[in-house]
């Protein structure tokens, strides 16, 4: 074909077109003069290249630059074009002159040879590749050999295994392993390590982080002797003693006891726990149990119990809705759903499903803060929808949490070392009768939280939705296992059918997604920060000349035409100073505070009443629960839409605005105190220091929104197969008979 | 404080706040005066409403506690009050009607609001925005276009200005001939320009074609219209009505412009509904705000229902055509409706500000409104129900104009002047008839009735506050003619919770990005002015240094603490009040509308400032 010889005749070109392989990968099968489709209705912004298969990626190589794309946010680990093999969902291969389409899984024939080839990602990518002009043999291996390696039959034929094979051999000379371990933060200003509570040490910092006086980090499980599917170390009531843990064990579904997840300042704990399946013992256990949790808490309150399986929707719903807003983000023809976006939307339940566990996460945080009760989460297994709560009460009680390295050792905590089954939930072997998207929720409902409380996060969406990107990459030891006693028996059977000795350690060490330099940049990591965000103040502000900025009550009433209610309340006084035309008023006092309406009415009270209080960004944090305050999360969906795209527009604008603005602060403030003479713009060209990407040229910044700026900033849709061409136009829509809308009233009443 | 003369007062009345599930309620005095209707509770917590703003007043069945009356506001307030008797709430109930339907404009509430300026401060307010001004900006008159005097003694259209802009080779008999074949009169006239493109928004109603008439002039108008335009032969003549509406009209000797009988005109349906649809579809959309807001589920589905997302998406995807049209096709736009001035209106003002970034300045806004809206005839009076009138002229025709801004502010944040504070205020003072700006329904009428003599412009009291109504995230530096390309996939249109639920306080976040921001630019100005100050410190000790004078001070280096301490205390008075200033009132001494320090309490309270302030200062003393 014509193509074909005109790519043969520039030799050096094809020379150039090869894959860029990690260690341990390597290219199952390939085909050339593949056409990468752009648009649905022209192919005049196809790409021409090559389509390789690896153990660990599609990957389409190609020497045409990207059309129309103005911007790619780059990931060390993948390409521009590439898809890991994890995040495949769908394979489609389709015969055009034959009419026939297959959608292809794992050891199935093919008896047509595919001219094209639709790949349906995790991350509602959709990639569409045509086979014209390749060899018809080539192009049938490929997408066999696609099928067959995206969807593996054992968990160590995932890419991870052979990766970290390799590190181990080509350092089999060293002392040591691959460095792993928290990694460096997210890279920028933090330098903090991400706690992985795999050893004893972690579980103790939090403990005393936390001041939890009456609970003690338990070691029984050490070599996982009592349960396969819980941490090494985990934190009990010290009332119990170790045998009578071991003894109650038994009762409990996977041996799964109850776990210290967070203790509130005024003693109040946060356990969770699975069901106790022995009937018989269940009522002398659970007696036992929550005597021991009322021991631990200072006050001796008493423990409230959440059944977390009866009060919010199972994880086969949660499945449910996510396919459904798939089906809505990315299948259905727009122009379709248009008219009915917003029931289609609310048809999907997901927003609802959303709202509950927020709202439910938001009950929990009314019981421990103000009721100082300690609360213990129900679940049968304990580990699933007990992931998602333990960590929203969390994000919402500790603003620990809400910087980086606290929001990634609470993923740690109540989800990799907990048991959170990533391997079975994500879905990697495609087994998919056991997939449900909680982490995902998770993610979903902190950036509820994000949008509400824009200044209380250290992070960005981009780091939310970036880390939910990191799931489908099947290199991180964080999210390939069920629980950590699966990572050490696997690889640790790996090991020695690869005859790689682990010495000391327990099992292989995996790249853990918290060392965020393996996949991006240090510049690209400053897009996880938060311009917004004002940390907690650093300990030098602590000492007594600076208490006295401080807000005070002679401050807060300064600030306002009157004293704020709260501090109003009943206080006669008050009233007695202000003109009074009729003394019958004096008489009236405000309706006493309803103390006698039970649990209900004084979660509706607490709310009520924090509402009040000027929120205090540094510490509890209660979402807004009206329909109009539950949004659907655009960036994470929409991102690889084309047509949902506002260009040079969009929350990123107000990010690159707000970006500027927080790095001119930061070179002022930091000019300041360094006392520098000199001219202030040359603070500017100090690269180093900046948390933000966005950086301030010079004092007022005013420059305007860059071009490569989109609503899906950092993402780009481009390269992603749209159902409409980049170029419809409204203009073109309109001419080109697009339906009208009907009058929905009689003509008579038109004016 | 100002005394209150009250013309009315009931005591015991408890005021129930509806987004309550367990019936929570104040319980105060309720007043009346001439102009506002008046609650202060027990907490001496005062809700001032305005008589205007009253759209309607409904007594419910009695309870036991009392007689529930409900008055709902045309600025989506909703207070629901309890009156302990019944003859009380009837008199209430009585006298709130008659004090809110007034049948003179003479009694509307801007004909005796005084806020203490001379007659001099007042012309200089009503000259501020001077549209002539506005017209030379844009480009004309030139060589194509021209100012036009037919219309100068209101002759030809009595609902137009006096000043109206035509191409130049259009005579006066052309004009005069179009404008009888004109709904209402009104011919097409320029309603902007494009200096750059050359190219014309122009407006006119529909013509009175039927169903096969036809005029010369009205052909030889459009003609003119096209070739005044240098770089595009043909102009597109969009009908804003949905096309059965448009047919419809033809049987009653309307309709619209037959394409075979105009020369390189390329005609368009755009669809957007007509005032009843969008009156009806607004009362559906505030009905499911009211308690299906609070579950997630019917809340989607009654605003789906209610339609109010789609008309405003017409419009929006009305107004993108106009602009494409011109920047991408270089080709004039004629538009109408039907009478030109609802839907015209709306889409010539949105269409002009996504091409021209002077209409997303605080005072470009002023003006637009006050050309394509206000000179333009469109029916404010009646439209809002200033008087007491037919309820089926009234109609939200202006209310979606500011959604549609609103809407275009979320999507491109750095692009405006203005805030959404500025879009609230204006919205307020459509319908609290304390300005002269929006009495009546076209300039001749607002001229006989002396407006300008006796009442005050709305624009010079919202340019002195301007403060308040400014957006921190504004690039100023974007050129004129940056266009804004909005995405309409319906996905991207939301409620607009600050307007429909505006007085809803428990629904509101509790800090403001908005806040977040001035605090920031504030605290750099004060950083800088503190480096400045530094700066000269030391080169004064340096010069002092190199003179040989060895003072005592030197010794001892400066404690680098006590000024900047210093001054942050002088810098936390400065940012905590100005935000203690936010309030969108603009009544100066007078009392009305005590929400907007409700709503400024609101916002003052949000921690940031202090705690931006503290990590300023940690910075500083580290």
């Amino acid at each position: 074909p014509f193509q074909a010889e005109d790519a043969f005749d520039s030799e050096p070109k094809i020379k150039k077109l090869e894959p860029v392989l990690l260690p341990g990968e390597i290219v199952v099968n390939e085909v050339s003069f593949v056409r990468k489709c752009i648009a649905t209705d022209t192919s005049q912004y196809d790409l021409w290249g090559k389509l390789i298969c690896s153990n660990f990626k599609i990957s389409f190589i190609t020497d045409d630059p990207m059309p129309l794309q103005k911007f790619h946010y780059r990931n060390l680990l993948l390409g521009e074009h590439d898809v890991p093999l994890t995040c495949i969902e769908q394979i489609v291969t389709v015969n055009d002159h034959k009419r026939k389409q297959k959608v292809l899984g794992p050891n199935q024939k093919l008896k047509f040879n595919p001219t094209e080839l639709i790949i349906y990602c995790k991350d509602f990518r959709i990639v569409r590749f045509r086979f014209d002009e390749s060899g018809p043999e080539s192009a049938k291996k490929v997408c066999l050999a696609i099928a067959h390696y995206s969807q593996p039959t054992d968990l160590q034929l995932l890419f991870a295994f052979e990766y970290v094979g390799k590190k181990y051999h080509n350092s089999a000379n060293t002392l040591n392993g691959i460095p792993t371990g928290g990694g460096g933060g997210a890279g920028g200003g933090s330098s903090q390590k991400t706690p992985l509570f795999e050893t004893y040490s972690d579980w103790d910092r939090e403990v005393k982080r936390t001041g939890a006086s009456g609970w003690r980090v338990c070691s029984i499980n050490e070599g996982y002797m009592i349960s396969t599917c819980l941490p090494e170390y985990f934190v009990v009531p010290s009332s119990l003693a170790d045998q009578d843990l071991k003894t109650f064990s038994h009762s409990f579904v996977g041996r799964r006891m109850p776990l210290w997840c967070w203790s509130h300042s005024n003693g109040s704990a946060l356990v969770r726990t699975a069901l106790i399946k022995d009937l018989l013992q269940q009522r002398k256990i659970d007696q036992r149990i929550c005597n021991a949790i009322t021991k631990s808490h200072p006050q001796r309150s008493d423990v409230c119990k959440s059944d977390l399986d009866k009060t919010l929707p199972n994880i086969q719903d949660i499945q449910v809705a996510f396919v459904k807003l798939k089906q809505l983000c990315v299948n259905e023809p727009f122009e379709e759903t248009e008219e009915r976006w917003l029931s289609s939307l609310e048809g999907t339940r997901w927003l609802e499903y959303v709202r509950a566990f927020l709202k439910h996460s938001a009950e929990l945080v009314y019981t421990l803060e103000s009721r100082r009760v300690s609360v213990v989460l129900q679940e049968e297994e304990g580990r699933d929808l007990s992931c998602v709560v333990a960590s929203l009460v969390q994000v919402m009680l500790d603003p620990y949490f809400r910087t980086i390295p606290g929001f990634q050792s609470l993923i740690q905590k109540e989800w990799v070392m907990s048991g959170y089954q990533f391997l079975d939930r994500c879905n990697h072997l495609k087994r998919s009768e056991k997939e449900s998207p909680l982490f995902l929720l998770f993610l979903d409902a902190t950036w509820q939280l994000l949008d509400q409380y824009p200044a209380a996060f250290e992070f960005s969406e981009t780091y939310l939705a970036v880390l939910g990107d990191s799931t489908r990459i099947s290199l991180f030891g964080t999210f390939l296992f069920n629980s950590p006693h699966q990572r050490v028996k696997q690889s640790t059977e790996f090991a020695i059918s690869k005859n790689i000795q682990l010495g000391d350690e327990k099992g292989l060490k995996f790249p853990s997604v918290w060392d965020w330099s393996l996949q991006f940049t240090a510049k690209d990591r400053t897009l996880f920060h938060n311009p917004l965000y004002i940390g907690r103040s650093t300990p030098c502000v602590r000492n007594s000349s600076v208490k006295a900025f401080k807000r005070t009550k002679k401050n807060y009433s300064s600030t306002l035409r009157g004293m704020p209610a709260s501090l109003r309340n009943g206080l006669l006084s008050d009233q007695e100073s202000l003109p009074r035309r009729n003394s019958l008023i004096l008489q009236v006092r405000p309706d006493p505070p309803p103390h006698a309406q039970g649990q209900d009415g004084g979660l509706e009270q607490f709310f009520r009443e924090w509402r009040c209080k000027p929120a205090d960004l540094h510490g509890v944090l209660l979402p807004h629960l009206s329909a109009t305050h539950i949004k659907l999360w655009k960036l994470c969906y929409f991102r690889w839409v084309p047509e949902a795209q506002i260009n040079r527009g969009g929350f990123v604008t107000a990010f690159h605005r707000l970006s500027l603005l927080a790095d001119e602060v930061d070179v002022l403030s930091r000019t300041l105190r360094q006392h520098r003479a000199g001219p202030l713009e040359a603070c500017y060209a100090e690269l180093d220091q900046s948390r933000m990407y966005f950086r301030a040229r010079g004092p007022h910044d005013t420059s305007g929104t860059p071009e490569f700026l989109s609503s899906s900033f950092p993402f780009s849709p481009v390269g992603n197969l749209c159902r409409r061409s980049i170029s419809g136009t409204p203009l073109s829509k309109f001419l080109s008979g697009a339906k009208i809308w009907l009058s929905t009233e009689t003509l008579a009443n038109e004016d | 404080r100002k005394r209150i003369y009250t013309t009315f007062e009931v005591e015991q009345v408890k005021l129930l706040d509806r987004f309550s599930t367990n019936n929570k309620s104040l319980t105060g005095t309720l007043y009346l005066t001439a102009t506002h209707l008046l609650f202060i509770d027990s907490q001496q917590k005062e809700t001032w409403i305005l008589h205007h703003h009253i759209g309607s007043v409904e007594k419910l069945a009695l309870t036991t506690s009392g007689c529930p009356l409900v008055i709902q506001c045309k600025n989506f307030r909703i207070v629901h009050f309890i009156v302990p008797r019944e003859r009380d709430c009837h008199d209430i109930y009585n006298s709130l009607l008659q004090l809110s339907k007034q049948a003179k404009y003479e009694d509307l509430y801007a004909f005796s609001y005084n806020p203490k300026q001379n007659d001099s401060e007042r012309l200089r307010g009503w000259q501020l925005i001077d549209l002539a001004e506005e017209y030379k900006r844009m480009g004309v008159p030139n060589s194509n276009w021209q100012l036009s005097d037919a219309n100068r003694e209101y002759k030809i259209c009595e609902t137009y200005p006096r000043e109206l802009y035509v191409p130049r080779i259009a005579s006066k008999p052309i004009i005069v001939g179009s404008s009888k074949f004109r709904s209402k009169g009104r011919f097409p006239v320029l309603s902007y320009y494009h200096q750059n493109k050359e190219a014309a928004i122009c407006r006119c109603s529909q013509p009175l074609s039927g169903f096969s008439a036809r005029c010369l002039e009205d052909e030889h108008l459009l003609q003119a219209i096209s070739k005044a335009n240098p770089a595009n032969r043909y102009m597109y003549v969009v009908d804003t009505r949905p096309k059965l509406n448009a047919i419809a009209n033809r049987a009653a000797g309307k309709g619209y412009e037959n394409e075979d009988n105009y020369s390189n005109i390329r005609f368009q349906f755009v669809g957007i509904e007509n005032i009843h649809v969008m009156r009806s579809s607004l009362q559906k959309l505030l009905e499911v705000n009211g308690t299906k807001g609070l579950s997630v589920n019917d809340f989607y589905s009654g605003l789906e229902s209610s339609g109010w997302l789609r008309h405003i998406k017409a419009v929006m995807d009305a107004a993108i055509f106009l602009a494409k049209a011109i920047m991408v096709e270089n080709a004039s736009v004629l538009v109408h409706c039907s009478d030109g001035w609802d839907r015209t209106s709306q889409v010539c003002s949105l269409g002009s500000l996504l091409l021209d970034s002077y209409y997303r300045t605080v005072k470009g806004f002023m003006v637009l409104i006050e050309k394509d809206w206000i000179s333009f005839g469109h029916k404010f009076s009646e439209r809002c129900g200033h008087l007491d009138g037919d309820p089926k002229e009234v109609s939200p025709v202006f209310t979606q104009f500011l959604e549609c801004v609103w809407h275009l502010t979320e999507q491109f944040p750095q692009d405006f002047e203005f805030n959404e504070a500025f879009l609230l205020q204006i919205h307020e003072h459509i319908h609290s008839c304390q300005f002269g700006n929006f009495l009546g329904n076209c300039q001749k009428e607002r001229e006989e009735l002396k407006l300008k003599e006796k009442t005050y412009s709305l624009w010079p009291f919202l340019l002195d506050d301007q403060k308040k109504y400014l957006n921190p995230l504004y690039s100023s530096n974007s050129q004129k003619f940056a266009v804004l390309e909005p995405n309409t996939a319906s996905f991207n249109f939301k409620f607009w919770r600050n307007m429909y639920h505006q007085f809803d306080r428990t629904l509101h976040p509790r800090e403001s990005v908005c806040n977040i921001i001035m605090n920031m630019n504030e605290q750099n100005k004060q950083l800088e002015k503190d480096i400045k100050d530094l700066e000269s410190k030391i080169n004064k000790r340096k010069n002092e240094q190199i003179d040989g004078v060895l003072t005592k001070e030197l010794l001892h280096p400066v404690h680098p603490e006590s000024p900047i301490i210093k001054t942050s205390l002088c810098f936390k008075e400065q940012t905590l009040l100005p935000v203690n200033d936010t309030l969108r009132t603009i009544e100066g001494s007078n009392p009305a509308d005590n929400r907007y320090s409700e709503y400024a309490e609101e916002f003052s309270k949000s921690e940031p400032a202090v705690v931006s302030l503290e990590y300023g200062v940690a910075r500083m003393t580290c």
